[in-house]
């Protein structure tokens, strides 16, 4: 008790010794908390680089198109511009920028060297600080023209939030052609921003669920080929094809594990259980990881490959659970009204993103690890199968509006905001997003 | 039926009645006449706050220190030596001798006499020497480009000469150093033809000066002297207070003015306007952040020099859109209040995105 006074006693004389200190050293300054902010698009001048050809000029549309599509940044018209960029690498006269209120500059140059590759540099400008910010050029193919915007775009992404960028990427897709009763499904690909698509089979038996592997140039997907639904693997660069594992029964909805040496799927057995097996790719040894009585189905990794997130509709209807890549510790995390499907861990490990269907409708949303923060991002009269571009900041999902005939691939930020159709010729559906290409 | 009819229309009428005289008025509340008391809300800091004053000085209303008087201006000292009294002529050889009247007498009168005729001697030959020799030299030796920058600066001695003898010394000091990168920058061409004039004006201004700065010249060991003199000319003392004294402290502990809450609501806008948030692509990144940023403002509302971070939030994308935030209101420019320039000249801005919705 005496200790308890004279420390108490002690801390009071402590407090007023110490209080004008506190009040001298906080004088003569004006301190202010600014606790909102506003979440504009960040406006940036893409200059055309400078090139003896069209080819700069195309680059830097392409850049700019990138940018533009990702909602945080808005490309200012060139005809604004008052400063004419002739030579990259001396230093922009800054006041012509910021007077049209460009935050930043992009700046570059395409040449072509003498054994005839692409050079392409750019220089990034901070225009109100007046200091450069990234400066970078890279050599490639001229047939690559393309994939150096993209990565150019992804460099300033990166610079610019501190998020990594996901513009340098392709999408495996179905592409549905033909009358609905007689819809031509094929495997196709493309770059995230829908340039460059190529088939991948030639649709004599319906595709489904393309999935990429996170480390190679092979997808992993279902298709009838064989008279019923079957998991197969599928190199992009020689087409090659074969079956994963020899199930009785039906696989589908595979996925890869983070290391890519595992597929994850489901199996259908006749009683009408389907339970998720695992398969080493290497040793070819299959792992069963549910045992139960109901649909355990959608199988997706965390991205350290320690856990597994799926649906099960055990509990009465689908909902959400995850467990332990083992197959221990399955929990349900998913306690909403309606029905969960598809859910898939986010390359940052935060989030699981699904499709849920309540109220007549379907809905794309995220929620944390633990089931907790659901967020809907969008809602509409049929959409599904959500996919995560490699920064975790944005997914893409396949929707059909009531009556226009096909689904449309869609992208939408994390925040449910700057929804965005990707351009495809044809109907398409179960998008899936490849990492950053190596 | 009539009878019941008639029952019923009675019982209510009676029932109603009763309700409506019985039940109809609740007791009154009685609102008692207190008269409202104005309530102001005054902050604690405008009577803890210390103010500089004078602690002996009566108490008033606003506390000022004692009144400063302008310090007396001494003249510069037109002679340099021992003497504690400035005189205007150099008598003092004459004095000290005759107190040695006999002895000394013969001695004395001739040192006097050959100063003078030293003096003049000497001075046209330090003065041509720091000033005309060394413009005369380069010009003649190095191209025309050259010329206009030493005989520019020449131009201001002598007229400092003529004023004063300290100031002189500096002006001196000036064409070693200086003359270099003053003149590059300046158009060749336009020069050369101002060169001569002002060479033909110098010596004629020489010839009008001499006799009058003859006496004043300092002796070389002076001159030297001068030059080694690292003392810096003294300033003014501290702020003028003009009030009469009153109490107060001896170092005050906060501004007597504050930016009011309406102010710093207005900076505040001004700087949520500016700032844009990284990474909006997923907001959940953010919450938690907090960068602090310091900068000086000055009297325009322009930001002074550049701001600088003094807490980092750790993460060098978010810190570096509050700076951004910053520049981008500085181009537009801050609107503060005028009138408390001091108050608002140093700033730090804590950004943290607390009421943003992700």
């Amino acid at each position: 008790m005496l200790k308890l006074l004279k420390s108490s006693l002690l801390a009071a004389l402590l407090a007023v010794v110490a209080t004008p200190f506190v009040a001298i050293s906080a004088h003569a300054l004006v301190e202010i908390d600014v606790n909102k902010g506003v979440v504009e698009p960040l406006p940036i001048a893409i200059t055309n680089f400078v090139s003896a050809d069209g080819l700069g000029a195309e680059i830097s549309s392409i850049v700019e198109a990138d940018l533009r599509r990702s909602g945080l940044f808005a490309p200012i018209e060139k005809a604004a511009f008052i400063q004419k960029i002739d030579n990259p690498d001396s230093a922009p006269r800054f006041e012509d920028w910021t007077v049209i209120n460009a935050q930043a500059l992009v700046t570059g140059r395409v040449s072509q060297e003498a054994d005839g590759r692409l050079r392409a540099e750019f220089r990034l400008w901070d225009t109100f600080a007046g200091q450069q910010l990234a400066g970078e050029q890279f050599f490639a193919n001229k047939a690559n023209s393309r994939r150096v915007a993209h990565i150019i775009a992804d460099a300033i992404y990166e610079r610019l939030t501190g998020e990594k960028g996901y513009f340098d990427t392709r999408v495996v897709f179905i592409d549905e052609s033909g009358p609905k009763s007689d819809r031509r499904k094929r495997l196709a690909i493309m770059d995230q921003d829908g340039a460059n698509r190529r088939y991948l089979s030639d649709g004599r038996s319906i595709a489904l669920t393309p999935r990429f592997s996170p480390n190679r140039q092979e997808i992993t997907y279902m298709s009838y080929e064989s008279g019923q639904p079957r998991v197969y693997l599928l190199q992009i660069e020689t087409g090659q094809r074969e079956l994963v594992g020899n199930f009785p029964g039906m696989t589908f909805a595979p996925r890869f594990s983070p290391d890519g040496q595992k597929v994850i799927m489901s199996l259908l057995r006749d009683d009408g259980n389907s339970n998720i097996f695992a398969m080493d790719l290497r040793s070819r040894t299959t792992t069963r990881l549910t045992n139960s009585n109901a649909i355990d189905t959608s199988p997706s990794y965390s991205p350290d490959g320690s856990q597994v997130v799926f649906t099960s509709d055990r509990g009465g209807q689908p909902q959400i659970y995850i467990m332990n890549a083992d197959g221990s510790g399955q929990n349900r995390i998913s306690f909403g009204g309606g029905q969960y499907s598809t859910p898939v861990w986010s390359p940052r490990g935060d989030l699981v993103a699904f499709t849920k269907q309540a109220g007549g409708e379907f809905q794309i949303g995220v929620m944390r690890t633990d089931g907790s923060g659901e967020r809907i991002l969008s809602t509409g009269y049929l959409q599904e199968g959500p996919t995560w571009a490699p920064n975790g900041r944005v997914l893409m999902f396949f929707r059909e509006a009531a009556g226009s005939g096909g689904p449309k691939l869609h992208s939408i930020d994390l925040t449910g905001r700057n929804e965005q159709q990707i351009p495809t010729e044809n109907f398409a559906s179960d998008p899936a997003w490849s990492p950053l290409l190596e | 039926m009539k009878a019941g009819f008639a029952t019923s229309l009675v019982l209510h009428v009676a029932v109603l009645g009763w309700g409506l005289i019985a039940l109809s008025a609740p007791a009154p509340l009685n609102a008692g006449d207190v008269e409202a008391l104005p309530v102001d809300i005054v902050p604690i800091e405008e009577l803890t706050q210390i103010l500089e004053g004078d602690k002996t000085a009566a108490v008033s209303e606003t506390p000022a220190p004692k009144p400063t008087a302008k310090p007396q201006t001494v003249p510069d000292a037109q002679e340099i030596g021992e003497n504690d009294q400035d005189l205007k002529t150099p008598p003092t050889p004459e004095a000290k001798p005759r107190e040695v009247k006999a002895a000394a007498e013969p001695p004395p009168s001739p040192e006097p006499a050959p100063k003078p005729a030293v003096e003049p001697l000497p001075e046209p030959a330090p003065a041509p020497k720091p000033e005309p020799k060394v413009e005369a030299a380069p010009a003649v030796e190095q191209t025309p480009e050259v010329q206009p920058k030493q005989t520019v600066e020449p131009e201001p001695a002598p007229e400092t000469a003529v004023a004063e003898a300290a100031p002189e010394a500096e002006a001196v000091l000036l064409p070693d150093s200086a003359p270099a990168p003053q003149a590059r920058p300046k158009p060749p061409e336009a020069q050369t033809a101002k060169a001569p004039e002002k060479k033909v004006q110098e010596p004629e201004k020489k010839v009008a000066e001499k006799p009058k700065s003859e006496a004043e010249k300092p002796t070389l060991e002076e001159e030297v002297a001068m030059l080694l003199n690292k003392e810096k000319a003294s300033g003014g003392g501290a702020k003028r207070s003009t009030q009469q004294a009153s109490h107060g402290g001896s170092k005050k502990t906060a501004t007597s003015e504050k930016l009011s809450q309406g102010e710093m609501d207005a900076l505040r806008g001004q700087l949520a306007s500016c700032w844009n948030l990284p990474g909006a692509g997923g907001g959940e990144d953010l919450s938690g952040l907090r960068v602090s940023v310091r900068f000086n403002v000055d009297p325009s509302g322009k930001v002074d020099g550049q701001p600088s971070v003094e807490s980092s939030s750790g993460n060098s994308i978010f810190d570096e859109s509050a700076l951004r935030a910053i520049r981008k209101c500085n181009s537009r420019g801050l609107i503060l209040p005028k009138d408390k320039a001091d108050v608002w000249s140093e700033i730090v801005v804590n950004f943290d995105p607390s009421e943003m919705l992700f």
